[in-house]
Order: structure tokens, then C-alpha cells, then sequence
């Protein structure tokens, strides 16, 4: 299978501490990888090094085979457009409402009239399952659920080829996280999506995830979830021994 | 590629759509959508045939197919997901209410007036309250935040020294220089003396001193306690039974009480050493003479009617900056939109204050 996303030897350094030692990592197109670790372990960091917001401090990360640190800065901007990002807590612009929250993108990276975005905008609160009627609204009056799909249907705004969640369930009761979860696997079958997530919600990993890269001693161990319990390394062994994970995994 | 594969069959017209549809090739899939010819009277579009089709591209063929369907072409979608179709079903999008008829002027006003009231309400409660809670000190003295109190003294007052000096010595030589050349033409260079000392003593020296702090401290009181509002800090301390006017407010109310004085004291001296200093060169008065006139021709007064306003001015910033800091709701617009009125609010009501007070003086003959 084709890979859309290839790490190699990456290492995240800041001052003389090594969060990331030669980690390599694979994202296939097309698959919902979650990646997990303890807190502290690198996760964000990882992510943001795969966004561009962090300069490793060595390694290659191509994407649709294209080194990330040659890319010039059109290139750059081309590329950024096929991704979608969800922040942790939404990072919606606080000044702009809903509507125009999702509009930004398509304002400032598509020729589209203001009709036609204005009825894309009604179609990306569609596919998050939200009312016509948020639109209107500031973030400030939104609820933490709502917060997190509107920030999904602005991640969503350009048709992305992947979508990058920080966190996608945190903060939300498990009825939301279980219809959150539905509504990434939805979306995922409907689009071609590729997902890359940043996760703690083990419910989450096991019901969305086909594979699960798992940050331990500043590399990545990536499996299904069945490889990755069967494996007998113990920092794996260590994060899955905890016991809401395996009433979780008994449970399955 | 973006292709769109054109079949006529009689009056029918079929559609296979090539390559990539995405949202990227919007120039290409208009440019191919202008080409469809008017004539037939039925369209069957196959969606299937694409290797990626993404949902704007998709809306954009639905959203034209649905335009000659209003012309009476009959329409025949294949191969779009179903899900597309439900997302694309037109739904009465909610008409905002924008009752513009000749009464809204009216109404505007009256819905300004109600809110700046409002506002004016609120501005005055809060200073009731925080009045309130520092004569509460005065009862128990030990709930002051002497250390918080301290960190503000340095930051508002010790701070601020180099700015508040600066802008006093060149203030005062602007005058001196002004006046100097006037009074010069009349015979009457020493007087300058006398016009430099009271104006700063009186007016200038606390007067810019309050509008410095007001832009440096006002502002940074708003926009604190803003962002601590938007991070629910506020709302922490009160859940935790701390209230905030005394934690907060009061603190910095008083730091400033204390550091106004004394920033106008030091704006005062700097001014007039300033002035004595060019005055040798611009007026012929020596610096020793130059402060023997001011010893003669000032009283302690003048000194004093400039002193005194000053807690009054720092009672002022630290209220509006404060209270505007507590009006602060979610957005960052709201943080900024309120740390500008807490320095324009400020000032003006310093100048206003100011002016109240000549009148009182004059009246009272201080």
C-alpha cells in the first residue's frame, strides 16, 4: 500500500532534551492512524513537526513523496491546502462567527463566489451534523461538542486529502465521542479521508483507528491494535497494562 | 487531469466525468462547464467515472445541473455517494431579521442610549463596590494582598520613572522656550520663571504623569484581568470564595495611589531642573537664581494644588482600567475592543476631573 505520509530518522530536540531519537513512521493513504503515547511522551510535537509549526532538529518527512524541509514557499502553501487540522480546543477565530469561521478558507484559497461559498459553508455544517442556525453564532456561545465540529467543518473546508486531529474527543462526554467517532468514520468512508489523530480516549482508538502508532522511548511502534497487544515490548506492554484499557479491550 | 466527456445521444446529452475533480481545479471545472451546449433537453451526468471527486467540485456540478433543471432540462445524477445528495439538499437557509423600515434611526438611538446607560450603571456600581471593599480594609487590614500590591507599585510606578521623566523635561523646556521668547520681547524674562513653575507644579507635571500611566497602566489593568475574565480565572477565584475586587482590583487600585503621587512628584522635580538647566543659555538666569525665584514667586501651594489631584487621577485609571477589564467576554476582539475604552475613558475622565478641579480651586481661591 502506498504511503501518503513517511517519516525517517526524525529527531525533536529541545535544548538537551531528546523528545524524538530517529523516529520513523508511515501513514497509508486512506487509513485513520491514531497516534497514542503517555503524556509527555512527544505527541503534539509530533504533530507539529508533521504540520510544519516545529523545525526538526534532523530527519526527512515526505508527503506524497515530497521532502517537506526543500519545499519552496508556493510549494509549501499548495501543499498545505490538501490538509485539514483540527485543533485541540477548536482554535476558531474568536472575532468571526461561525459562518465566517468556515468561510475563511474558501474566501482566501479558492475563487468562489460568495454565494457558492456561502453554500459550501451550509454544506460543511451538514456533514458535521449542526443546524443551519449556528451559523450565526459567535465561538464564545458555542458548547465544547459544537466547538470541536464547527473547528471540523473549517478543517473541512477545502476538501482535504488528510485530516489532522489533535485530540478530536477530549473534553467530550462519551455520547458526543461515540457520535464524534461515527462522524470521523462517516466522513472517512464518504471522502477518501486519510486521518491522522493525536488521542487518549482508548474507546476512540479501538473503534476508529485501523492502526495505532504508539510512541515509546522516543521512537514510534506502529501495529494494528492486535499486533501491538501482542507485542511483548515492555513501554507497550506498560501503556496498555493500565486498568481502563484492558476493561476496554475486555470489553471488545 | 479534470476532463468532462461529452456523449450526445438525440436530445440527450451524457456526461463522464475524467480525472480529478477537486476543489483545486475550480478555473478548469468552470471552464468546462461553460462549454455544455443549451440545446438538449435532458442531462445524465456520471460521477462514477472519476478518479476523485470532492465534495465542492461535486456541489458545483449539482449547483449548475440544478440551474438548468430550473429551465426545464430534465436532470439524471449516477454515482454520487448518497450522502452527497442529503448534504446538498437545499434547506431554507434562516433570513436574518433586518427590520429596516424609517423607524430603525429611532430605535438605534434609543437601543444606544439604554446601553451606554447601562454601561454608566455598571461602571458606577463597580466603583461603589470596590469603595466598599477598601474601607472593608480598613477594618482587616490583613486581607490585603500586600505582595501583589508591591508587584504593581514596581510595575506601574518604578517602571515607569524613565518614561514620566522624560516626557516631564521636555515638556518643560518646550515651555520655557515658548514662553522664554514671548516674555523676552516684553522685558520680562524672569517671569518665564514663574510661568513654567506653576504651569508644571499646577497642571502639567500631574496632568501628563496621569495620561502616561493611564496609556501604560489603565491599558495593561484592562487587558489582565481581561484575559484572566476569558481564561474563567475570574470565576475560579470566585468559586474558591475569593473575591476578586480584593484579590484583583484593590491591589492595584491602591498601588496606584501610591505610585501616582510619587511619579507626579518626580515629573515635577525633573521639570523644573530641566527648565533651570537651559535656562542660563535662553534667558540669562543662572540655575541658583532660577530656583530662588521659584522659592519667591511659588508658594507651597501651587505645589501642593498639583499634588493633590493626583490620587484622585489614580483613583480613576485604576477604576476604569479595572472595570473594563471585567467587562471582557470570550472573544479577543472584546479584550481589545475594551483595553482602548479603558485608556480613552481614562484620560477623558482625567481631563474632565482636571477641569472640575480649576474651577474649585479658582473658586475656593487655592
Amino acid at each position: 500500500m502506498d504511503n501518503l505520509i513517511t517519516v525517517r530518522h526524525l529527531v525533536n530536540q529541545f535544548g538537551t532534551h531528546r523528545v524524538h531519537d530517529g523516529l520513523n513512521l508511515d501513514v497509508r493513504r486512506n487509513e485513520i492512524l491514531g497516534i497514542v503515547g503517555g503524556s509527555g511522551t512527544g505527541k503534539s510535537v509530533l504533530l507539529r513537526t508533521l504540520l510544519g509549526l516545529n523545525q526538526p532538529f534532523s530527519g526527512e518527512i515526505r508527503f506524497n513523496g515530497q521532502e517537506l524541509s526543500k519545499l519552496s514557499p508556493a510549494e509549501w502553501l499548495t501543499l498545505k491546502r490538501h490538509w485539514g487540522v483540527m485543533f485541540q480546543r477548536g482554535a476558531l477565530f474568536s472575532s468571526l462567527t461561525v459562518a465566517e469561521n468556515i468561510q475563511y478558507p474558501l474566501r482566501e484559497f479558492s475563487g468562489l463566489t460568495e454565494r457558492e461559498s456561502k453554500a459550501l459553508m451550509y454544506i460543511r455544517l451538514k456533514m458535521v451534523g449542526l443546524d443551519a442556525q449556528v451559523a450565526d453564532k459567535f465561538p464564545a456561545e458555542l458548547s465544547g461538542g459544537m466547538t470541536k465540529r464547527v473547528a471540523l467543518a473549517r478543517a473541512l473546508a477545502l476538501d482535504p486529502v488528510v485530516l489532522f486531529l489533535d485530540e478530536p474527543t477530549s473534553g467530550l462526554d462519551p455520547v458526543s465521542a461515540a457520535e464524534f467517532d461515527q462522524l470521523i468514520l462517516s466522513l472517512h468512508a464518504n471522502l477518501e479521508l486519510t486521518v491522522v489523530m493525536v488521542t487518549h480516549d482508548m474507546d476512540s482508538l479501538f473503534s476508529t483507528c485501523e492502526r495505532i502508532a504508539l510512541l515509546v522511548d522516543k521512537k514510534i511502534i506502529t501495529g494494528t491494535h492486535d499486533e501491538l497487544l501482542s507485542n511483548p515490548h515492555p513501554g507497550i506492554q506498560q501503556y496498555f497494562a493500565g486498568d481502563r484499557v484492558q476493561a476496554i479491550i475486555k470489553a471488545r | 487531469m479534470t476532463q468532462l466527456k461529452q456523449q450526445r445521444n438525440g436530445d440527450t446529452l451524457h456526461l463522464h466525468l475524467q480525472g480529478h475533480w477537486e476543489l483545486e481545479q475550480l478555473p478548469q471545472i468552470r471552464a468546462l462547464l461553460g462549454t455544455l451546449p443549451a440545446d438538449p433537453t435532458s442531462f445524465i451526468l456520471n460521477a462514477k467515472t472519476a478518479e476523485r471527486l470532492d465534495v465542492s467540485a461535486a456541489w458545483l456540478l449539482y449547483d449548475h445541473l440544478q440551474a438548468l433543471q430550473q429551465q426545464g432540462k430534465q436532470i439524471t445524477i449516477e454515482g454520487l455517494p448518497r450522502e452527497y445528495l442529503i448534504w446538498f439538499e437545499k434547506e431554507p437557509a434562516p433570513e436574518l431579521q433586518t427590520g429596516s423600515s424609517w423607524l430603525s434611526p429611532v430605535t438605534e438611538l434609543g437601543r444606544k442610549s439604554v446601553a451606554n446607560f447601562k454601561q454608566a450603571y455598571s461602571a458606577i456600581t463597580f466603583f461603589g463596590q470596590s469603595l466598599t471593599s477598601l474601607t472593608g480594609l480598613l477594618i482587616a487590614p490583613g486581607n490585603l494582598r500586600f505582595g501583589a500590591m508591591l508587584h504593581h507599585i514596581f510595575a506601574t510606578g518604578i517602571s515607569a520613572i524613565p518614561i514620566i521623566s522624560l516626557v516631564a523635561c521636555l515638556i518643560s523646556i518646550v515651555i520655557t522656550y515658548q514662553g522664554g521668547g514671548q516674555l523676552k520681547e516684553l522685558g520680562a524674562t524672569i517671569y518665564t520663571v514663574d510661568m513654567v513653575a506653576i504651569s508644571v507644579l499646577r497642571e502639567l507635571g500631574v496632568l501628563l504623569t496621569a495620561i502616561v500611566v493611564a496609556g501604560r497602566s489603565g491599558s495593561a489593568f484592562a487587558a489582565e484581568i481581561g484575559l484572566m475574565k476569558t481564561n474563567q480565572e475570574v470565576d475560579a477565584l470566585r468559586v474558591m470564595g475569593s473575591n476578586p475586587l480584593l484579590v484583583l482590583v484593590l491591589p492595584r487600585m491602591l498601588a496606584l495611589l501610591i505610585a501616582l503621587p510619587l511619579l507626579t512628584l518626580i515629573a515635577d522635580m525633573l521639570a523644573l531642573l530641566a527648565a533651570a538647566s537651559i535656562a542660563p543659555f535662553l534667558l540669562d538666569i543662572s540655575f541658583s537664581q532660577f530656583f530662588v525665584r521659584v522659592q519667591y514667586g511659588v508658594g507651597l501651594s501651587t505645589f501642593l494644588a498639583g499634588l493633590i489631584k493626583a490620587p484622585f487621577f489614580a483613583m480613576v485609571i485604576a477604576w476604569i482600567g479595572c472595570w473594563q477589564g471585567m467587562q471582557v467576554t470570550g472573544s479577543s476582539e472584546s479584550l481589545g475592543e475594551h483595553t482602548t475604552r479603558a485608556v480613552v475613558q481614562s484620560i477623558l475622565l482625567v481631563l474632565l476631573l482636571d477641569a472640575l478641579f480649576s474651577i474649585l480651586f479658582y473658586q475656593f481661591g487655592f
